[in-house]
């Protein structure tokens, strides 16, 4: 009897790894220049913003980041790759790359605070989103203490008021200030491009119902097209919020199957992601 | 018999006339310019050199700006070295426009410009040197101040630091700027006054030596925190030196 017990406690483990097998789904959809990862939004997967330089080793180079394309290299990578994980650039880089542009939380600790540069509005602009001043980084993703990940508006004086770390980004267990919100609340977000303005990669995180999704272009793309992608149409509505995350060269992801160390499993690349970054989003299966 | 010279004289072709013209209106120098052009001898390779030099000036600049243009807009051109090549040229020219902004104004004549980005620990106290006259006119510009912690687990950062100054500008034992907020947007400007100049020139004579450090208004708890080791600062400068001396007021 005690047997038959302990190989049931021996096999739960494997069964839960199981289910979390197929948790991170791929897809490109109707798109031909996007590519995404799906996943549940019940907090069965460990999301986390990671600054990278708490995961660089000595021997890295000083005040740079690290690329989505190395970070192979960083030491954590391959208990990461143990479980299904997708990895994707985090926000904007400040000064150097290695140094947030916003506010960073992660596991309940500022690693930098808010940034409340303003966009000054432009009165005669016939955009209603330019007319007045607004933040240049104006969204907030916040994974809540139950693992459940949001998106909404960056409100710096609600998230500075207090002094503890939760108080820092609202109850956020991890938090991650960037801009611009491509959707909000099922519409586009951002204004018509002007005539020369530069198509780049980009990568976003959005809210589609219970699920998340994480995207990456892989040509270059122009900033209004992703938004109203990611929205949708009226008959066939997509994200209900999105948030755009560092783009040109730096956006990129990382997706590994379960047990990646098996024989014929590798890691597949999507993007460029070949600039060094100050901080990364990590999806993974809970150990 | 005819006389060779001025036969040659003769074979001179308009172009190198009207070359030889248009050098006479060079001051001084023009007259024996334009002889030297007209000379049957060795005219022709006077009038070539000096187009040749006018080509390797002018022309060859034109030239070189029109195809670096060309290969920037070509599809084939690496995206990469595109980036670059863009990257380098936009820098050198948000600095160049800066320092002729400051020039046009003609009380104020740019002696330099230049950024200084502060990346390290707050607790090393970081410094910079410039090379300036005593008494020479000096303004810095907080256009960054911010931190950030490497290691957020161990160097926490506190949103209290967000309501008070947090660095100060010191020159050995003279705050020159007391009190510097963390902010993206540019600061108020520093300006090094002919009090201030007094005592630091008694200190040291054409090297400015300054040391960020924390505001000395700084709470003791958010000095400690501030200065826990992994917390790094993220603070850049512009610095405008002017060819003009600070005047003591009366």
């Amino acid at each position: 009897m005690n047997l038959v017990f302990i190989t049931i406690l021996m096999l739960l483990p494997s069964f839960a790894s199981a289910q979390n097998s197929a948790a991170i789904a791929k897809f490109d959809n109707d798109s031909p220049t996007l590519k995404g990862f799906e996943f549940s939004n019940d907090g069965s997967l460990l999301v986390e913003v990671l600054p990278t330089a708490v995961l660089k080793t000595t021997q890295m180079r000083q005040n740079d980041g690290v690329s989505v394309r190395r970070a192979k290299d960083l030491p954590a990578f391959d208990s990461w790759t143990r479980r299904e994980m997708v990895l994707i650039n985090g926000g904007l880089s400040g000064i150097s790359s290695d140094r947030p542009d916003g506010l960073l939380v992660s596991d309940g600790n500022a690693a930098a605070l808010a940034n409340r540069q303003k966009l000054r509005g432009q009165p005669d602009s016939d955009c209603a989103l330019r007319q007045q001043d607004r933040l240049r980084l104006a969204g907030l993703l916040c994974v809540a203490q139950d693992g459940r990940l949001s998106i909404g508006k960056f409100d710096p004086d609600k998230v500075s008021s207090g002094t503890s770390a939760q108080d820092k980004a609202g109850g956020c267990r991890h938090a991650l200030q960037s801009g611009p919100l491509l959707v909000e609340d099922g519409r586009a977000a951002v204004c018509r491009r002007k005539p020369d303005e530069p198509a780049e990669n980009r990568s976003a995180v959005c809210i589609v119902g219970d699920k998340v999704w994480l995207v990456v272009t892989t040509k270059p793309a122009q900033l209004d097209d992703l938004a109203m992608w990611l929205a949708g149409e009226p008959n066939k509505p997509r994200c209900q919020w999105a948030l755009a995350l560092g783009g040109g060269d730096a956006a990129g992801a990382v997706y590994t199957p379960r047990n990646v160390h098996q024989a014929g499993k590798k890691s597949t690349y999507f993007g460029l992601g070949a600039l060094p970054v100050a901080s990364f989003i990590v999806v993974r299966g809970r150990p | 018999m005819t006389n060779p010279v001025a036969a040659s004289a003769a074979d001179i072709s308009p172009w190198r006339k009207a070359f030889a013209d248009a050098a006479k209106q060079i001051p001084i120098i023009g007259e024996p310019l334009a002889t030297l052009i007209l000379d049957p001898q060795i005219g022709g390779l006077v009038a070539r050199s000096l187009l040749g030099a006018a080509a390797a000036l002018l022309i060859y600049p034109l030239v070189l700006v029109l195809a670096v243009s060309w290969l920037l807009q070509s599809s084939w051109f690496p995206k990469e070295l595109k980036n670059y090549v863009g990257r380098e040229v936009r820098q050198a020219f948000s600095v160049g426009d800066e320092a002729r902004l400051i020039n046009e104004d003609e009380q104020k004549r740019l002696d330099y410009y230049q950024f200084v980005d502060m990346r390290e620990p707050v607790s090393s106290n970081q410094t910079f040197t410039l090379r300036i006259q005593p008494y020479q006119r000096l303004v810095i510009r907080p256009v960054l101040v911010d931190f950030s912690s490497q290691n957020p687990k161990e160097c926490p950062l506190s949103a209290s630091l967000d309501r008070s100054p947090v660095f100060a500008l010191k020159v050995g034992n003279i705050y020159v700027q007391p009190s510097m907020r963390r902010s993206h947007a540019e600061q108020p400007a520093i300006e090094i006054s002919h009090k201030q100049w007094k005592e630091l020139v008694t200190a040291r004579e054409d090297l400015l030596e300054f040391q960020l450090v924390p505001a000395p208004e700084l709470a003791e708890d958010m000095r400690k925190a501030l200065q826990c080791p992994s917390v790094v600062t993220s603070v850049r400068l512009a610095v405008e030196v002017f060819k003009s001396y600070v005047k003591e007021a009366k």
